[in-house]
Formats: structure tokens, sequence, C-alpha cells
């Protein structure tokens, strides 16, 4: 026997080991780009689940929800979450178009408050949040005076909502803007997200004359 | 006469400081303390991520850091929230209980960067240039070595 009869086996033998000691090589070499980098915005009701969101709200009540942001931007992302509330005529930030052309809602901030999230990593707050509210059945007006968020009073005065005879409700949207800082120009810019909340003010019986 | 005057200035200088002091301990913190504070907390807030952003660009976990970077974070929202209610003694206390939690931050993101690094380069050196010259060892010393073997049965050949 000839060793040229043995070619075919030891060069599959002599290619198998040097692809095996080249494997942490080629991991590195071969590994395809990222191509995409965004931000995940969600709200997930008490329980981690997207079922029981609140919705008729009493006042006073606490309620909870859970506000999550995943970073796939390449970088610790610093975020600034602004909280803001609007009633159904009010501003609201733009939902449609390319996001980085969006715009948020013209409504001032009630609360701003920081997230930092290290690269594809997510982070979730758990968010407490119960309402300080009048009814004035004149004006059939919801008049905030305030929002308890996490432990921390937020100044309401000023705010309120009127009756939706469409939805047989006091509608408010409690929503949460998300903002990314620009590293190299040290600023806030708007990221193009926001998740919220429709919910409805009840009126406590006793005080339906 | 001029002794008179001398000492009813010294009284009038001691009494406006004292009102000064007086007041300030009455009234608590005053809003240019409390922006001071705020601004201070919010530059090492900032000085504290671009340290994590740096760890991370090479390759340090930064999760302990970030976890401590939102406690900090949340303590300087809640100073910016008061100072923005006019509450200036509690924006000093988030903003003075923020930089305390990030005192040494730095120096540890620093730290953990430095360690990173070096861990890279060794990786670097041992699974991307190790693998690779190692692979390319055997697939020239194979080729040798089937070159050495066909060569000596050939002569073996021409012996026999």
């Amino acid at each position: 026997m000839s060793i040229r009869d043995y070619g075919l086996l030891y060069w599959t033998v002599i290619g198998v080991t040097a692809l095996l000691v080249a494997s942490p090589f080629l991991s590195k070499v071969l590994v395809y780009p990222r191509t995409e980098f965004f931000t995940e915005l969600w709200i997930l009701d008490a329980d981690r689940r997207a079922e029981n969101y609140p919705y008729n709200v009493t006042r006073g009540e606490n309620y909870t929800i859970h506000l999550g942001v995943a970073n796939h931007l390449g970088y610790c992302a610093h975020y600034m979450v602004q909280v803001k509330f609007r009633n159904q005529t009010q501003p609201a930030p733009t939902s449609f178009g390319p996001i980085e052309d969006r715009l948020p809602s013209s409504m001032p901030s009630l609360f701003n408050f920081t997230v930092f999230v290290a690269d594809e990593q997510t982070y979730e707050v758990p968010i407490t949040f119960s309402f300080n509210y009048t009814w004035d059945e004149r004006l059939s007006k919801v008049e905030f005076s305030g929002l308890m968020l996490n432990n921390v009073w937020l100044n309401m005065s000023g705010y309120g909502v009127y009756w939706d005879s469409g939805r047989k409700a006091f509608r408010g949207f409690l929503f949460f803007e998300i903002w990314l800082y620009d590293i190299s120009a040290n600023v806030f810019r708007y990221h193009g997200r926001f998740v919220g909340l429709w919910l409805n003010m009840t009126i406590p019986p006793e005080s339906v004359g | 006469m001029n002794r008179v005057l001398l000492n009813a200035f010294i009284l009038l200088t001691f009494l406006v400081v004292s009102a000064h002091y007086c007041l300030q301990l009455c009234l608590g913190v005053n809003s240019g303390d409390a922006l001071s504070a705020v601004s201070n907390a919010e530059l090492r807030v900032i000085a504290c991520y671009r340290a994590v952003v740096d760890a991370e660009r090479d390759g340090a976990n930064v999760t302990e850091l970030v976890g401590l970077l939102n406690q900090a974070g949340w303590l300087l929202s809640r100073a910016k929230l008061a100072y923005n209610y006019g509450d200036y003694e509690s924006a000093v206390k988030y903003a003075g209980e923020c930089l305390l939690m990030l005192d040494g931050f730095t120096e540890h993101a620093e730290i953990l960067r430095r360690e990173a690094k070096e861990a890279r380069q060794r990786d670097f050196m041992l699974n991307f240039v190790g693998s690779g010259v190692g692979a390319l060892c055997i697939a020239v010393g194979g080729y040798a070595a089937w070159l050495y073997l066909t060569r000596r049965e050939k002569s073996g050949e021409r012996v026999n």
C-alpha cells in the first residue's frame, strides 16, 4: 500500500484539525455585523403580563404597572423617561413616519427620571401610581390635584379631563416618552418612542348628587 | 466720640452678620445652594455614565455599575423635582445622597475598564492570533509532512 492511498484520509484529518484549532479565530472573523440599532419600550401589568392593565381608576387607589426598556443601541444608553398626562383634546406625541422624525407631546413633563441600560440588556421599572382628583359636576369635568408616582408627589393642578360622551368616561392618557442622551452633544433628544395607558377616572357614587 | 462710633460700627456689623446667618438658618437652604448641589450631582452622574460607556467599550461587565447609576439617577431626578417645586432643602439632600452614592465610582469603572482591556488583549493573543497561527502551522506542517512522506516513499521505491 502506498502513502498516496491514504491521501484523502490524511488531508481530511489535517483539515478537520486545522478547522478545530482555527475555530476561535473564525468565530471572531465570521460574525455577521449588527446592522440594526434600536430601543424597545413597553408597559406590562402588575403581574408582568400584557393582560390586566388598569383602566377604571379610583381616586387615591394605587395601581402598579411595569415600564420596560431594552437597549440594542450598541452601547450603554442613558435614557430619560418623561412622565406626561393629557386629556382627549391635548397634543399627543406623533406616532407615524420615520422614528427619527417623530415629535414629543408639547405637554409639560410631570416628572423626569433617568434610566441607564447596558447594551443588549433590559431594565424594568415597577411604577405604582395613584391620582388625586375632584369632580366638577357643573362643568362635567374631573380636576386633578396630584399624581403619586413611586412615592413621589407630582403637582397636577391645572390638569383636567372632560366627559367623553362617546365612551361614557372621563378619559385621560398617562404616558411615558423616552429621550436619549447624546453623549457628543451633551443633550437629551426625543427618541421617537412612547407608551401609555388610557385611564377612566371614576366618580365615587357618594360624589354623584 | 470716635471710640463710641467705632463701637457702634462694630456692633452694627456684628448684628448684620448675625442677622444674615440667623435668616439663613431659619429659612434653610437658598435656591442658589440647591441649584449648585443639583448641578454638581448632574455633572457627576454624567461623568460616571461616560466612565461606564468607556468601560463597556473595552469589554468590562458593567451590570453592577449600571445598577448603581440607576439608583443615583433616581436620586438626581428627585433632587431636580424638589428644586422645581421650590423645596430646596430636599433638593440638596437628594443631590448629596446622589453624590455620596457615586463616591469612587469613576475610579472603580476605570479599574474594571483596565482589567477588561488586559483580558481582551490576552483573549486576542490566545484566541485570535494563537488559533489563527496554530491552524496555519497545522496546514503548513501537514503539507511538509506529506511532502516528506511521499519523497521518502519515492526514494524507497527507487532503492528497491
